[in-house]
């Protein structure tokens, strides 16, 4: 589903956010995307939704290399991916409602089928509640289930969730995890680029992507790891 | 969520930066509308003007009435001449009499002896009267030429410096609107740079951004039309008594509600390019 093929993005200061990264993720996993600060996850988010294009490699999203994505389609593209921000990204000026519906307008979706997306999703975060309140009413945790509503809006095939706990406690960290592992077993793809200890824990048992200093420094068994949740899952249901 | 009612919404998020918006392209308006009824009037005076006998020739006195009625069929028979008016010695006094109805003295001194016939002669076009007058100053029978070459060039400076002056006022005003309705975009945008970021990041097209602030620039000049134009009407009923007088025979006024809805239209229409044109470029300026 998205291939980095010795990816790099050198920036006007002759420093690297990634130099020659490779990997691939296939469709329905579940990645951790780990390092400490500056090591080059957002640049990765960035160039998965073409904010930045690299330097050299090749980086194939869907089977269409995104080189060759044209500005107009840009758009188009980016609706597929859903972003999830530490710092939330809540438009300040709209309520939680709005927040959530914002992509399904961008999308030019029906208002009543804007009406039954955002209801379902504010059940899926337990907001319904609070659909009328602004981003400066809510907590941490609940700005990030709104934030994470609103990436799910379009039912889009991949979510990058980058740092999404920075900003929380344990409790709420705890929570968001749950949701974005549910919204994984539901079949989105799901990369959460994090250096929080709590989700490292947590999610052991997750393939996880090293990075350090802009260069890929492990990345354990993916298809092993996919094979066994999707064993465990089998279990369960 | 559509883009007008978002254009609205920050209209009212920021009144203040609205209603200086608001004022500016009215005043532009305002300014656009009165000086396109300069123009109008103008033209108009001059048209009333180039219409009247403009050269007047008195014959000598002892000319015969034989004499006059030549002239006056030679002068109808040019092809630059639009009419010809024969005024004779008795109407002259008919004309001086009513003139100086309220000075006994003056009347009693004069008889239609002493006052010369006259032709009058108006042109099809100003550029005509010089000939007109040639022609006049080279028959015998005439002694004197008065010929209102001054009054219709400085008439014709007029208008033109009028129309001259009402295009740089428009001109300059109307850049001057371009250029506050910009900054003041500009600063919206700025404000809602963070979720203008979002938006694209989201996935919004180039239109869902830029949409509202282009309604935005479009209210803007609809409003400023509106409130211009009225103005202007306004101030036209006030100064209706004073401009009849003032234009006196001229029949400038009322003017025909044609005239109104045209002028209205197009200022609207203008006014709704400039205002969105201005929220557009304000948005693409800070898109870049």
């Amino acid at each position: 589903m998205i291939v980095f093929d010795k990816v790099s993005k050198k920036f006007f200061n002759d420093t690297f956010g990634i130099r020659e990264v490779s990997f691939t993720i296939d469709e329905g996993e579940l990645v951790l995307i780990t390092g400490p600060t500056g090591s080059g996850k957002t640049t990765i988010m960035r160039l998965i939704t073409k904010e930045y294009l690299p330097t050299e490699g090749q980086i194939i999203f869907n089977d269409i290399d995104l080189e060759k994505i044209k500005p107009s389609l840009l758009p188009k593209h980016r609706r597929k991916i859903g972003v999830i921000f530490q710092d939330y990204r809540l438009l300040p000026e709209s309520n939680v409602w709005e927040n959530v519906a914002l992509p399904l307008f961008i999308a030019g979706k029906s208002q009543q089928k804007i009406e039954e997306r955002v209801t379902d999703l504010l059940r899926l975060v337990h907001l319904e509640e609070k659909a009328d309140l602004f981003p400066r009413e809510l907590s941490g945790g609940e700005a990030q289930r709104v934030g994470i509503a609103r990436a799910l809006a379009t039912a889009p095939a991949v979510i990058f969730a980058d740092e999404p706990t920075g900003n929380l406690d344990k409790d709420a960290t705890r929570s968001i995890i749950r949701l974005l592992e549910k919204i994984n077993e539901l079949g989105t793809t799901v990369l959460l680029a994090t250096h929080d200890v709590v989700v490292l824990n947590d999610l052991k048992d997750v393939r996880t992507i090293e990075l350090n200093n802009g260069e890929l420094v492990s990345d354990s068994l993916a298809k092993k790891n996919l094979k066994e949740r999707k064993r465990k899952k089998e279990a369960k249901t | 969520m559509n883009p007008l009612s978002s254009a609205l919404t920050n209209i009212r998020r920021s009144p203040f930066q609205s209603l200086t918006a608001i004022v500016i392209t009215t005043v532009t308006l305002f300014v656009a509308y009165a000086f396109s009824l300069m123009i109008l009037g103008t033209q108009q005076i001059l048209n009333y003007f180039e219409t009247r006998p403009q050269v007047i020739g008195f014959f000598e006195l002892n000319t015969s009435t034989s004499e006059i009625n030549q002239v006056g069929e030679s002068m109808q028979q040019k092809s630059y001449v639009k009419d010809v008016r024969l005024i004779t010695q008795e109407q002259a006094l008919v004309t001086y009499r009513e003139e100086n109805k309220d000075d006994p003295l003056l009347l009693e001194l004069v008889t239609a002896d002493i006052l010369p016939a006259s032709v009058e002669v108006s042109a099809d076009e100003v550029s005509s009267l010089v000939q007109i007058k040639n022609d006049l100053e080279a028959l015998d029978e005439i002694e004197e030429v008065v010929f209102q070459q001054d009054i219709i060039d400085s008439l014709t400076n007029w208008t033109t410096s009028v129309r001259r002056v009402g295009v740089a006022v428009v001109v300059v005003l109307g850049l001057t609107s371009f250029l506050i309705i910009t900054a003041l975009v500009s600063m919206k945008v700025t404000h809602r740079k963070k979720t203008i970021q979002i938006m694209k990041i989201l996935g919004a097209g180039n239109w869902f951004v830029i949409a509202p602030f282009f309604f935005e620039g479009v209210i803007y000049g609809l409003v400023g039309s509106l409130i211009g134009w009225i103005g202007m009407y306004i101030s036209l009923l006030y100064l209706t008594p004073w401009l009849r007088d003032f234009l006196g025979a001229i029949s400038l006024l009322p003017i025909p509600w044609e005239i109104f809805a045209i002028q209205l239209s197009i200022g609207t229409l203008l006014a709704i390019l400039l205002g969105g044109f201005a929220g557009v470029t304000a948005v693409k300026r800070m898109m870049k």
